[in-house]
């Protein structure tokens, strides 16, 4: 789990995981200016704070370097802003234990996706017709935030993007490696507070520029 | 010798100049340097010898040597643009990886404290 300035949200978000029996929580606070890292530290899980703020793909990387030194099996992905379901987390995993299965996306349109604006459904949508296309894929969802993964990927790959295009990077390391991957549905929840903390719609054009840059010239 | 090319061509020899130094105090690399001293120089012989740039200008089809000039300009900005935006990057890479190590470094020692 990573985060930057989740004050208002992380305590609530943190309790659900651990309520619902997850407590092997790695959290990355990326440079926080507000009180998030002092809520968080009253937790009994485990903290790495990036003294600057270098993005959500930077952040994953810091938190996937201390989980595979610890030697964990199965590695998840959950957004800190309240967005994921916690009950979601179990079906994410399954695949990974019963169909081996490398990689497990999150897919809120098979899944269900509560209060997205029209104009960020159409970004989404386009950018999933322009991944698949790249990539010579068939998926629903290509950035969504909860994903699994058997922890050895990340001994093949790493997040070099640090902030949001992380997850076009990944998904193209993973088509490269010839990575086992599946969908399974989850729920996303957008309200007023992540809409207004997380990513921009402009976004939008700078992901897909460094999408065709790694893809035509890296 | 017009106004303009004593003015232009003072400036740029000051910039040889500067480049020459640079140099010899070891802040840009010899091939670097080239690129830099053949690029002025080129400039320079241009605002010497204005009349030569319509000839190059011709044969690119383009009217005049100082728009041939001008195109050769912002071909030129836009690499360095394109250049700096590169080294920017690599900066912002390794400023993560400091970070990152911090982090990690700081875990350990509370982890063993």
């Amino acid at each position: 789990m990573t985060a930057l300035n989740e004050e208002k949200v992380v305590k609530e978000v943190i309790e659900g995981l651990i309520k619902r029996g997850f407590f092997n929580i790695v959290f990355v606070d990326d440079g926080s200016t507000d009180r998030t890292y002092d809520i968080v530290r009253n937790f009994d899980i485990v903290i790495l704070r990036h003294i600057i703020n270098r993005g959500k793909g930077a952040s994953l990387q810091t938190g996937t370097e201390y989980i595979l030194k610890k030697g964990f099996k199965v590695i998840v992905h959950f957004d800190a802003d309240g967005q994921h379901n916690p009950d979601d987390i179990e079906n994410l995993v399954k695949p990974i234990s019963e169909e081996n299965v490398d990689v497990v996306f999150g897919s809120r349109f098979i899944g269900s996706v509560k209060g997205i604006p029209l104009l960020r459904k159409l970004i989404l949508k386009g950018g999933i017709a322009f991944t698949n296309f790249l990539y010579g894929i068939k998926l629903t969802d290509v950035h969504n935030g909860m994903r699994a993964f058997k922890a050895d990927v990340f001994r093949k790959i790493s997040f070099t993007e640090d902030r949001f295009a992380y997850a076009s990077e990944l998904l193209e390391k993973i088509v490269k490696e010839g990575l086992k991957f599946k969908e399974v549905p989850v729920t996303i929840r957008y309200t007023d507070y992540s809409l207004k903390k997380g990513q921009k719609n402009i976004n939008a054009i700078n992901i897909l520029y460094r999408m065709l840059k790694r893809r035509f010239f890296a | 010798m017009l106004k303009y090319q004593i003015f232009f061509g003072a400036i740029v020899l000051l910039i040889i100049i500067w480049n020459i130094f640079s140099f010899k105090r070891g802040e840009i690399r010899l091939r670097r340097f080239f690129i830099f001293i053949s690029f002025w120089l080129f400039v320079l012989l241009a605002i010497i010898f204005p009349e030569e740039t319509n000839k190059i200008a011709k044969f690119f089809n383009i009217t005049r040597g100082a728009d041939f000039f001008i195109y050769i300009s912002i071909i030129v900005i836009f690499y360095t643009l394109f250049k700096i935006y590169e080294k920017i990057e690599q900066i912002e890479r390794n400023i993560t990886k400091i970070v990152r190590e911090i982090a990690l470094i700081k875990k350990d020692r509370e982890d063993n404290f």
